[in-house]
């Protein structure tokens, strides 16, 4: 077996050594082979050397050659400033998607047969949006569907074109799963899998005990073969000394019958046979041992001699030679795993699969690497004593969660961790894109509990040492290959723009336009020392408090009786009063989530007719609802509260106070205008856009008037006078939306539909609100043209990773600067923040950002009955949140959240 | 891995042909094109010849023109022909949604206008191809599905690219409306829609043009609820002033169109026609264009089976009807007919002025002739060869193909 595994290492070696250029990249060699100088930057080295201050990087072809204050730079390099900014280590994403077309992502086995090389499409373009958010390196594995699925790898983040020139690290660990996929419930089929899993490895063990068994068998064999000759050699020799004329004859007699023997002896491994070559190799010194005892041995041999040398010498070699195992390609490499040569890495989410887990590595020696994690009780002594490497993710939840990680507590990961634990973050994307948010996920961290300076380790240095490539990547520091990013402001803030990203010595990302960020002190904030109830009337202050222009500074408010009462920098005459200072904690306006179902989408819709006018969403607003509750414990307090999307003139969406007892502000603040795809129904009319247009037009009056014999088939279960009464608010509400009283909120996505949207905005001549907003950027002028005449206000929905995500967000950052105001919507209070967090990233002022966030119904730009014009404004009611950050950075959390005077739990 | 690498021939090639391209100043500078051949299809083929363009628009064609001041001279080669930008009766794809209004019957004011994709791959497609001009077709899910309208497949406003708002009212003489809808099987039921069968197709059509006839309102259960009347057009229709493009596919379907064309008096193009071979000789009296859908033999057409022949063009140009193809790749279609049958001239004919005709733009596209729009054509070779490649795609005065798309390039 070893020299089975060496010889195809051999042919790997020569076929890499063929493949790994590829007959394009000579073009690129003289800058892969370039000499680069990143100077002035903040470097946090994640190394020995901690931070330097305006410390230099030389880089030399892919790897890094020196760091520090005072390198010495050549001539020939090319020099690139980074002052201002914070250098580090490029990020590592320990388990994504990227390179990987569906299947790949999918697929897994259950006998650890795959590689998952062999699913990478180089050509895949995806690594640019992935490159430009400061990672690297990611760890790719079989999917988890599998419950031994094969080898994993880490790659880099950087052109492609060939998989050689991908790989950083081939068959860096085994991919396994417990109690993962449709299983994950059913404790009979949970216990099965471990059975098989564990059968699976007995399977290994015993193939490499076979096989061990086998060589060893082999070689006794070989010697035995070997052995007898040599005796018989050494015994001519003997006679040759003694009566050198008698043997010649003897001699020649032999040397015809047993060659090999003599072969071995006097001309090693020029042979043919190479098993004889092995054996007579290894058999050499062995005989000399064999000489050193040689009294009984040697009694014995030639006991047996001088009986064999009667009859014939070939019979009384062993019969037959051991018979050779069946080869398993699969377990060749596998075995690795026995003894820890390769690390086996194991999705397990509950304590009794982690407990199995362990055994196994016990049992079977292997090296873990463990992830998933969700819920392991009392297992996490076991893994904090172990110092097990774990990889741990995602720590934002975007979209649905799956059934076992449903019972993640909302601090996890913090209560995982202990201070010397290993562990890496990994983005677990469905879409290669995913591995953009890794940034947001380790933000996310921070909010949860976890050290700043701890995560960014985990990016870096913590996920290579987690992977095996801990001298390779993760640090700042001479030798390592050279993946470098350069951010304006702090790394683990996604709102703070990438400048640069060097990845095995290329420049794969470069932002010229990104400036250096002014220099904010950091300020720790753990607690807003607030009491457990408030009083009735009471004063809070803080050295920060968010303005409703989106500056920061000094201010205090006054509450009494759940509203406010006074604001400013200093409330005067509030001595008697209850004061609560929260010192550096930043008090915020409730954000706001601008249009939005609420999660409740269901209840706020009606398809049978798809003119809905007379709806209103507000009358189906279940203020209890979980996305309610999860957006007030999130600080988001407002929301533009709207009717779901299958109608065409969806209804009303009204403003909304979330969490508080009297929670509709305005029952109509705009009408949702669908032109997307959604309220595009074959069983009623209409099922294209030229007829969702038509139906507009029909109800905002623009042409023809109405139909009447169109209403009546559309609410065809409706007598009469409740007809005519809805069409009556119908018409209300379009002369609402024509005086500008209540906003055209249009649902767009496809270019001609924000073409459509633009169209009717411009017919209208009033305030346009694009959701979505959709495909903004193939209309930059008409956008830009409504922008400038200040009637247009765009409402940024989640949007996945990739390349239409980063156009759409420049094109929202171009728009607001022509004068489109920005709001955000989403269903979850952190990805409401990350929204705004990304549109910052990539532009966007972050006063803007805030504005849109934190401004209250006032940003919408349009007037909203009973909504104040500031949320401090006397009158207001006193919802507020105290946060121990900016709302606009994801790793801050709030401390505290106030709905009308009073704590909300 | 050299796959994703441009060619670097191809990609110079390209940045020559922007450089000299008049793009950024068609609307001042005269442009002037020779070739070795300049198809003009009305007027017959030039060897040599050259062709003026002034503001958008063909100013002068003629063997040799001596070039104005100022103008840019563009010249092709002798191996190299220049044609009028080609015309597709049925451009497919480059709308958003469904590109009809299914849930009603008789949609006959439906315009697909608002629903075009104006940076749609498929208009980049039919540029590739050589396509300047090319009808949106209402489909024919329903039995009066709307109007067709005409677009250039490039232009830099939307609404310059728009050639025809109404280039005709299509009607569907084909099963296909029928294929999804349901019988009343619950009396109270809103979602059952009529027809469910041919026959019903035809009889709601007859029905409906005997209403716009007669000036009765609209049926509430088949017309759609948009503003106006629905009628008005197959009234324009019946009184000579709109043309007609019907779906059919069969020969008995085709023959119920000449059928109904003369119950009511209106003038048919028959869109699809693969059996149209087998009832040329009606078609042909009758003075019926045909505009084939795309051709293709390997499996039959439509819910019906089509019979498909591989020379249904050269048959039916034979027996004297006006031939159009259309469906996409127009030059590959017109090399595919010129090969089983259909003669070079007919074959150049049916890729542009016959479809111009058929939809009314003649008068702006469809040939090179002094006053028409500049859009034109360069190719390698001889158009009806295989092997001859578009090496650029005018529209109106501006060439627009090839253009810096890492799409375009690959291979």
């Amino acid at each position: 077996m070893p020299m089975l595994t060496l010889r195809r290492s051999i042919g790997l070696i020569v076929l890499s050594l063929l493949v790994a250029e590829p007959p394009g990249a000579a073009g690129d060699g003289p800058e892969d082979a370039g000499v680069r100088a990143l100077v002035g930057a903040r470097i946090l080295s994640q190394s020995d050397s901690g931070t330097i201050d305006g410390g230099t990087v030389l880089i030399r072809g892919d790897r890094i050659e020196a760091v520090g204050l005072e390198v010495e730079v050549p001539e020939e390099a090319d020099r690139i400033d980074v002052s201002g900014l914070t250098l580090t280590p490029g990020l590592i994403d320990a388990r994504s998607v990227l390179w990987l077309p569906p299947e790949s992502r999918r697929d897994s086995g259950n006998d650890g047969g795959l590689n998952i090389l062999d699913g990478v499409d180089p050509f895949a373009e995806d690594w640019r949006d992935v490159a430009r958010s400061g990672v690297t390196a990611v760890a790719v594995q079989p999917g988890n569907t599998g419950l031994f699925g094969g080898r994993g790898a880490v790659l880099r983040v950087g052109p492609g074109g060939a998989v050689a020139r991908l790989t950083i690290r081939p068959d860096a660990f085994v991919q396994a799963a417990l109690g993962v996929n449709d299983s994950s419930t059913n404790s009979i089929l949970r216990y099965q899998q471990y059975e098989q899993l564990k059968r699976s490895i007995e399977g290994l063990k015993k193939y490499k005990e076979e096989w061990e068994k086998y060589a060893e068998a082999k070689k006794k064999y070989d010697e035995e073969q070997a052995r007898p000759d040599k005796e018989e050699a050494d015994k001519t020799e003997e006679k040759e000394q003694g009566k050198e004329k008698e043997d010649v004859e003897e001699q020649g007699q032999e040397d015809d019958e047993k060659e090999d023997s003599d072969g071995s002896k006097d001309d090693e491994g020029s042979e043919d046979e190479p098993a004889g070559d092995e054996a007579g190799s290894i058999s050499l010194p062995q005989d000399e041992e064999d000489d050193g005892d040689e009294p009984e041995e040697g009694d014995d041999d030639e006991d047996q001699k001088d009986g064999e040398d009667d009859t014939d010498g070939g019979s009384k070699k062993p019969a037959e030679p051991p018979k050779e195992p069946d080869r398993d390609e699969a377990k060749e490499f596998l075995v690795k795993l026995l003894g820890g040569e390769v690390p086996l890495r194991i999705e397990v989410h509950r304590e009794d699969d982690l407990r199995n887990a362990l055994a196994l590595a016990e049992e079977f020696d292997l090296r873990l690497i463990v992830e998933g994690l969700s819920d392991p009780k009392s297992a996490r002594e076991e893994l904090v004593r172990r110092r097990t490497p774990m990889v741990l993710g995602p720590i934002l939840e975007l979209g649905s969660r799956p059934p076992y990680r449903r019972s993640r507590a909302d601090s996890w990961p913090s209560g995982l961790l202990a201070e010397d634990s290993r562990w890496a973050i990994g983005t677990y994307g469905d879409r290669p894109a995913d591995s953009a948010l890794l940034r947001a996920h380790a933000a996310a961290a921070v909010s949860r509990g976890v050290p700043a300076d701890r995560v960014l380790r985990a990016l870096t240095a913590g996920a290579a040492e987690v992977l095996g490539l801990g001298d390779e990547l993760g640090a700042v520091a001479p030798g390592r290959r050279a993946d470098l990013v350069a951010f304006a402001g702090d790394p683990l803030d996604p709102s703070a723009p990438v400048a640069l990203v060097v990845s095995g010595g290329e420049v794969v990302y470069r932002d010229p336009d990104v400036q250096a960020p002014e220099e904010v002190e950091p300020v720790a904030v753990v607690d807003a020392d607030l009491p457990d109830r408030l009083p009735s009337r009471f004063v809070i202050q803080s050295r920060r408090l968010l303005r409703p222009d989106g500056s920061i500074g000094p201010g205090a408010l006054s509450v009494a009786e759940g509203t406010i009462v006074a604001s400013g920098e200093e409330i005067a005459g509030a001595d008697d009063l209850p004061t609560y200072d929260v010192g550096d904690a930043v008090i915020a306006p409730g954000l706001l989530t601008a249009v939005s179902t609420l999660g409740q989408s269901r209840a706020a819709a009606e398809s049978a007719g798809a003119d809905a006018g007379f709806l209103r969403a507000v009358d189906a607003f279940d203020p209890t609802g979980k996305t309610v509750r999860r957006l007030v414990r999130g600080g988001v307090l407002k929301a533009g509260f709207s009717p779901g999307s299958v109608n065409v003139v969806a209804g009303a969406a009204g403003a909304v106070r979330l969490g508080a007892i009297e929670p509709v502000v305005d029952p109509v603040i705009g009408v949702g205008l669908v032109l997307s795809e959604s309220s595009r129904n074959i069983e009623r009319y209409p099922a294209s856009l030229p007829g969702q247009v038509a139906l507009v037009r029909a109800f905002l009056g623009l042409e023809g008037g109405e139909d009447p014999s169109a209403r009546r088939r559309l609410d065809y279960y409706l007598s009469s006078p409740v007809i005519d009464r809805l069409d009556a608010i119908r018409r209300d509400r379009a002369e609402e939306i024509r005086s500008g009283s209540a906003a055209a909120l249009f649902e767009a996505e496809s270019p001609a539909e924000v073409e459509a949207a633009l169209d009717l905005a411009e017919t209208l001549g009033v305030r346009a609100v694009l959701v979505g907003p959709g495909a903004i950027e193939e209309h930059p002028a008409r956008v830009s043209r409504l922008a400038g005449a200040g009637a247009l206000t765009l409402v940024l929905r989640p949007i996945p990773p990739g390349p239409v995500a980063w156009r759409r967000l420049e094109a929202v950052a171009a728009a607001a600067e022509a004068g489109a105001r920005v709001l955000f919507a989403a269903e979850d209070p952190e990805e409401l923040r990350l929204l705004a967090a990304s549109s910052v990233a990539v532009g966007l002022p972050a006063s803007s950002a805030l504005r849109g966030l934190a401004g209250g119904f006032a940003a919408i730009g349009l007037p909203v009955e009973g909504s104040p014009a500031s949320p401090w404004e006397p009158g207001a009611p006193a919802d507020f949140t105290v946060w121990d950050g900016s709302p606009l950075d994801l790793a801050s959390r709030p401390l505290a959240v106030v709905v009308d005077g009073r704590l909300a739990p | 891995m050299s796959r994703r690498r441009p060619d670097r021939r191809c990609l110079l090639a390209t940045l020559a042909l922007i450089a000299i391209s008049p793009t950024a100043r068609a609307a001042e500078g005269d442009v002037l094109v020779r070739a070795g051949t300049v198809e003009t299809v009305e007027s017959g083929p030039l060897r040599p010849g050259a062709v003026l363009i002034s503001g958008g628009t063909i100013a002068q064609v003629s063997a040799e023109i001596e070039p104005p001041e100022g103008a840019e001279v563009i010249d092709l080669g002798e191996d190299a022909t220049l044609m009028p930008g080609l015309v597709d009766a049925d451009l497919p794809g480059g709308v958003t949604g469904p590109a009809v209004e299914e849930t009603r019957e008789i949609t006959p004011t439906f315009s697909p206008l608002p629903a075009v994709d104006w940076s749609s791959r498929a208009f980049l497609e039919a540029l590739a191809g050589g396509t300047t001009t090319g009808a949106i077709v209402p489909s024919s899910e329903n039995v009066i599905p709307g109007l067709a309208v005409v677009v250039k497949t490039a232009g830099e406003e939307q609404s310059d690219r728009v050639v025809s708002r109404d280039a005709g009212l299509v009607i569907t003489v084909a099963s296909d409306p029928a294929s999804r809808n349901r019988s009343r099987t619950r009396p109270d039921s809103i979602y059952v829609r009529q027809p469910t069968n041919r026959m019903g197709v035809v009889g709601l059509l007859r029905e409906s043009f005997a209403r716009a006839a007669r000036g009765a309102d609209p049926d509430p259960d088949t017309t759609s609820p948009a503003a106006g009347d629905p009628y008005e057009p197959l009234r324009e229709a019946m009184a000579g002033r709109r043309s007609v493009l019907a779906i059919s596919r069969t020969d008995f379907d085709m023959l119920t169109v000449l059928r109904l064309a003369g119950e009511f008096g209106y003038a048919p193009v028959v869109y699809g026609g693969h059996e149209a071979y087998k009832v040329a000789e009606p078609l042909a009296s009758s003075r019926v264009p045909v505009v084939l859908g795309a051709l293709r033999v390997d499996r039959p057409f439509g819910p019906e089976g089509t019979e498909l022949i591989w020379n249904v063009a050269g048959i039916l140009h034979e027996a004297g009807v006006s031939v159009s193809l259309s469906g996409g790749d127009l030059l590959d279609q017109a090399r595919f007919a010129s090969r089983f049958g259909l003669p070079r001239e007919a074959a150049l004919r049916a890729i542009t002025i016959e479809p111009a005709r058929v939809l009314g733009v003649d008068g702006r596209v469809g040939s090179i002739s002094p006053g028409k729009d500049a859009d034109l054509v360069a190719l390698d070779g001889d158009p009806l060869e295989f092997t001859t490649a578009v090496r650029w795609t005018m529209v109106d005065g501006a060439i627009r193909f090839p253009k810096p798309d890492p799409s375009q390039q690959e291979d």
